[in-house]
C-alpha cells in the first residue's frame, strides 16, 4: 500500500500529536537551558558560600516552570482529545487547531525560560554580594515569567475550547 | 505599622557604665546609637571622648572558642529536627567558673589538635621514607654499607630514558669488574645498585654519568631496605594509634561541648556590650549614652533606670532625624512582615502597609496554590514546626506565614473542589467503582473564564487599594491637591472605563466619568512644568498610563494560571497512579505515585505561589506608593547562637 505525503502529514491525528510534542519539547528545552544557566552560575557561588544553597535553589527553580506549563498543555490536549484512551479520530481542521493552540506556550516557553534563566543567573551574582537581596533577584526573574504565563493562559483557553 | 521611636539621652557615672549596658542588653529593646547625630556633638566632643573598650581580647577569645566548637562538632551526637536550644539565665554573664571550664577545654582541644597535626606530619615523613626505599626492596644488603675493603657499594637513580642494559654491556666491555644490579623502575626513574673496585671509580662513574645516573644516599638508615620499610610501617601504625587516641580524647571532650557553646554565647554578648560601650562618650568620671527606644518599651526602660543613679531624658525624633524602623503589627499580620522585609523596610517617615498587604497576600497565596489537601499539609506541618522546632525569630515568622497560607489554601481548594487534585472521585471510580461528587463553587478547569474574571476583579481591588494608600500618604503630608489630581482623577477615569463594560445607564455614567477623568488628567498632570505647552503635552502623555494599569490588571491572570497548574498536575498524578487499575499491585503503585507526585507538585507550586503572590505585592501593589530605605532597628540584646538566654520562667 502506498502511503502518500498528505496521508501522513495532512492528517488531523498527526497534527494533534504534533501539537502535544511542540508544547512539551519546545518549552522543556527552554526550561532545561534556563535551569542549566542558573545552575552553572550557582555552583560557582556555592563553592565559596555553601550556606546559600537554600536561596540559590529557589532562583534555579524559577525557569523550570515553563517546562511544566508546556507539559500541562500537552496533557490537557491528550485529555481533551482522548489520546490517553488510545484511538483518536480527529478531522484535519481540529488537528490544525490543536497544533496552533500549542504554539504559544511552546515558542514563548522556549525563549522566556532562557531569558528568565539569564536574569536568575544575574540574581545569583546579586546574592553573592548581598545575600539579603534575594527577594529582588526573585522578582526580576518573575517579571520574565509573566509572558510565559500569558502564553500558557492563551494556549490553555484554546485547548479547553477545542471543537472535537 | 512603623513603631514610634524615642531618643534616650542618658548620663551616668563612669563606674556604672558596664552594668547599665549589661542591663540594657537583658532588657533587649534599646539600640545604642552614635552620638554624632546630636546637634551639640561638636561641643560635647571637646569635653568628652570615646573610651576604647576591650574588644580585641574578646574577639580573640571568641575565635578560640569557635575553633574548639568546630573541632568538637564531629564527635557530638546528631541533633534531631526538633531539638531545642538549652535555656539559661542571664547570670551566665558573670559565671567565672564556666569561663574557666571552657578555657580548660579549649586548651585540651588545642593540644589534641596540635598533637594530631604533628603526628600527621610525622606519618607523611615516614610514608615518604618508605616510598623512597620501595625501589630497592629486593636488595638484602644493609643501607649503611657503603664500602668493603676493596669495593664501593652505591645506590643509583637514572632518568627513565636511561638504557641500563647498555650500561651493563658498556661496563663489561670496558673490562671493569663492576656489577650493576637493576632494580625496579617507575614512570619517571630507574633504580639500580652498583658494586665495583675502588680503583675503577673514575671510569665506572664516567659510564654511569653517560646514562645520566646520580648517587642516592640513605641518611642515617641502618639495616636492609625491607627491614627499614617494615620499621616505617610499624612507626606509622604507632602514630596512627596515637592519632586515634587523640581523637578519642576529643570525643571525650565533646561531652563538655555544651560548656564551650555557652561560653561562646556569653563572650558574644560581652562583645556586643563592648561594641556598644565604644559608642559612649566619656569624661574621667561620667559617661553619656544615646539610644533609640520604641515608644511602647519606654516604661520598661524607665522602671529600670530609676533604680540607677543615672540622669535620663526621652525625646521625640527631630523632623530631619532618621530613626531605625521596627515594624509593629497585630499577631495575625505580623507573619506577613516577612514579605515586606524581604522587599525593603519602609522609610521611617513613610508607611508600612501592614494589614492591607497581609490580607491580599493571604488571598493570593491560597488562590494560587488552591488545593485543600496541600493546604492541610502546610497548615498542620506549619503548626507542628512552630510547636516543636526551635526557630529563629525570622524562621518563626516564616513558619507562621506558611501556616496562614495553608489556611487560605484550604479555603480556596474547597472553593475549587480540589483535594489532592481529583483524588477522591478518581479513587472512588477506580478502586470502589463509585462515582463520587466533590462539592465545589468554581471549576477553573471547565469554566476558566469565570475564574479569570475573578482574578481580574481581585486585581482591580488590589490596584485600587494601592492607589488609596498612596492618597492616604499624600493626605498625611498635607498634599490634598496631589491626592485629588494624582489618585482621585485616576479613580474617576479607571472606574469610568470599567463601567463602560456594564449594561444600560451605568455605561452612560461610565462614559461621562471617564471623559471628566481624562480631561482632568490632561489639565493637571503637567502642573509642575513651566509653560503651558509642556503642561498640556505632559498631561496628554500621562493618559498613556492607562496601558500601564491595563497590563497591571492582566498580570493578575497568573492567579488563574497557577491555580490551574496545581490542579492539572494533581489530576495527572492521580490518573497516572490509577493506570494499573484495581488490584493489590495497582493500589501499591497508586500509593507510591500519589506520594511522590503530590510531594513534587506541592513543592513546585508552593514555591510558585510564594514567588508570584510576592511579585503581585512588590510590583503591582508596592510600586504605587511604597517608599523604601528604612534602616532596621537592631537593639542590643542576647543575640545568641547555641543557647536561649532568658530570666523568665515559661
Amino acid at each position: 500500500m502506498e502511503i502518500g505525503f498528505s496521508a501522513v502529514f495532512a492528517n488531523g491525528n498527526f497534527l494533534a500529536y504534533l501539537g502535544v510534542a511542540v508544547a512539551v519539547f519546545l518549552s522543556s528545552i527552554g526550561s532545561a537551558r534556563g535551569v542549566g544557566i542558573v545552575g552553572e552560575a550557582a555552583s560557582g557561588l556555592l563553592s565559596e558560600n555553601p550556606d546559600l544553597f537554600g536561596q540559590v535553589v529557589v532562583l534555579q527553580a524559577l525557569p523550570g516552570t515553563q517546562g511544566i506549563y508546556g507539559f500541562l498543555i500537552g496533557v490537557m490536549i491528550m485529555l481533551r482529545t482522548g489520546m490517553m484512551g488510545g484511538a483518536v479520530e480527529l478531522s484535519l481542521g481540529s488537528g490544525a487547531y490543536i497544533l496552533a493552540a500549542a504554539l504559544p506556550i511552546g515558542i514563548v516557553g522556549l525563549f522566556s525560560a532562557i531569558y528568565q534563566g539569564r536574569v536568575a543567573a544575574a540574581g545569583i551574582s546579586l546574592i553573592a554580594k548581598k545575600p539579603d537581596e534575594i527577594a529582588k533577584g526573585i522578582v526580576m526573574a518573575a517579571m520574565v515569567e509573566t509572558y510565559a504565563i500569558l502564553a500558557f493562559l492563551i494556549s490553555m483557553l484554546l485547548v479547553l475550547n477545542i471543537p472535537v | 505599622m512603623i513603631a514610634k521611636m524615642e531618643k534616650l539621652l542618658l548620663y551616668g557615672l563612669e563606674g556604672e557604665a558596664d552594668s547599665v549596658i549589661s542591663q540594657l542588653l537583658q532588657l533587649g529593646c534599646v539600640e545604642i546609637s552614635n552620638p554624632e547625630a546630636l546637634p551639640d556633638y561638636e561641643q560635647l566632643k571637646e569635653l568628652m571622648q570615646y573610651k576604647p573598650a576591650d574588644q580585641y581580647n574578646l574577639e580573640q577569645q571568641l575565635s578560640r572558642l569557635w575553633s574548639a566548637i568546630i573541632a568538637l562538632s564531629p564527635y557530638e551526637p546528631k541533633k534531631g529536627l526538633f531539638a531545642q536550644r538549652p535555656r539559661v539565665g542571664f547570670d551566665c554573664l558573670t559565671d567565672q567558673a564556666l569561663m574557666a571550664r571552657a578555657e580548660e577545654i579549649c586548651v585540651q582541644v588545642e593540644e589534641a589538635l596540635q598533637r594530631i597535626a604533628d603526628l600527621k606530619s610525622r606519618i607523611s615523613r615516614e610514608e615518604f621514607i618508605g616510598a623512597s626505599l620501595q625501589p630497592w626492596q629486593e636488595l638484602d644488603l644493609p643501607l649503611e654499607l657503603e664500602e668493603t675493603g676493596k669495593t664501593y657499594f652505591e645506590y643509583l637513580i637514572f632518568p627513565s630514558t636511561a638504557d641500563l642494559n647498555q650500561l651493563e654491556a658498556d661496563l663489561a666491555e670496558a673490562g671493569l669488574g663492576a656489577l650493576l644490579s637493576q632494580q625496579q623502575a617507575d614512570r619517571d626513574q630507574k633504580y639500580a645498585a652498583v658494586v665495583y673496585y675502588k680503583g675503577d671509580k673514575p671510569h665506572v662513574w664516567d659510564l654511569i654519568r653517560s646514562q645520566g645516573g646520580v648517587r642516592h644516599h640513605f641518611d642515617r638508615l641502618q639495616g636492609t631496605p625491607a627491614e627499614n620499610a617494615a620499621l616505617c610501617r610499624s612507626r606509622i601504625q604507632g602514630f596512627s594509634d596515637e592519632i586515634e587516641e587523640a581523637n578519642r580524647q576529643l570525643s571525650g571532650l565533646a561531652a563538655q561541648a555544651a560548656d564551650v557553646k555557652l561560653a561562646y554565647d556569653v563572650v558574644k554578648m560581652k562583645l556586643d556590650c563592648a561594641r556598644s560601650h565604644s559608642k559612649l562618650l566619656s569624661t574621667d568620671h561620667t559617661f553619656m549614652l544615646t539610644a533609640w527606644v520604641p515608644a511602647d518599651s519606654r516604661q520598661k526602660i524607665e522602671s529600670y533606670l530609676t533604680t540607677t543613679g543615672c540622669y535620663y531624658q526621652f525625646r521625640e525624633p527631630e523632623p530631619q532625624e532618621d530613626f531605625p524602623v521596627l515594624l509593629k503589627n497585630s499577631k495575625l499580620v505580623e507573619p506577613f512582615e516577612v514579605i515586606t522585609e524581604l522587599y525593603a523596610l519602609p522609610n521611617p517617615r513613610s508607611m508600612d502597609p501592614g494589614w492591607e498587604m497581609a490580607l491580599f497576600y493571604f488571598i493570593f497565596f491560597g488562590i494560587m496554590l488552591s488545593d485543600a489537601g496541600y493546604g492541610l499539609i502546610l497548615f498542620f506541618g506549619g503548626l507542628v514546626a512552630l510547636k516543636k522546632m526551635d526557630l529563629a525569630p525570622f524562621g518563626k515568622k516564616f513558619m507562621k506565614l506558611i501556616t496562614l497560607g495553608g489556611l487560605s489554601t484550604i479555603f480556596w481548594g474547597a472553593v475549587y473542589g480540589s483535594w489532592f487534585g481529583n483524588a477522591i472521585p478518581q479513587i472512588g471510580q477506580v478502586f470502589f467503582g463509585k462515582t463520587i461528587e466533590v462539592p465545589f463553587l468554581l471549576d477553573p478547569m471547565n469554566d476558566p473564564v469565570t475564574v479569570l474574571l475573578l482574578s481580574f476583579a481581585l486585581g482591580i481591588v488590589h490596584i485600587f487599594a494601592a492607589m488609596a494608600l498612596n492618597a492616604k500618604l499624600l493626605l498625611q503630608r498635607g498634599k490634598v491637591w496631589d491626592a485629588v489630581f494624582d489618585v482621585g482623577l485616576w479613580y474617576l477615569l479607571l472606574i469610568g472605563l470599567l463601567l463602560l463594560l456594564a449594561p444600560g445607564n451605568l455605561a452612560v455614567a461610565g462614559k461621562y466619568m471617564s471623559i471628566v477623568g481624562a480631561i482632568g488628567l490632561v489639565l493637571t498632570q503637567g502642573r509642575d512644568k513651566p509653560n503651558i505647552l509642556q503642561r498640556l503635552f505632559s498631561g496628554v502623555l500621562s493618559l498613556y498610563n492607562v496601558s500601564g494599569y491595563l497590563s497591571d490588571m492582566l498580570s493578575y491572570s497568573r492567579i488563574l494560571a497557577l491555580g490551574l497548574a496545581t490542579g492539572v498536575i494533581g489530576n495527572v498524578v492521580n490518573i497516572m497512579g490509577t493506570l494499573p487499575g484495581n488490584s493489590i499491585v495497582g493500589f501499591m503503585v497508586f500509593i507510591a505515585v500519589f506520594l511522590f507526585g503530590h510531594t513534587l507538585n506541592l513543592a513546585i507550586n508552593a514555591l510558585g505561589a510564594y514567588v508570584h503572590a510576592s511579585r503581585l505585592q512588590y510590583v503591582e501593589f508596592f510600586g504605587k506608593f511604597f517608599e523604601g530605605g528604612g534602616r532596621p532597628f537592631a537593639p542590643l540584646r542576647a543575640n545568641t547562637k547555641f543557647v536561649y538566654v532568658t530570666d523568665r520562667e515559661d
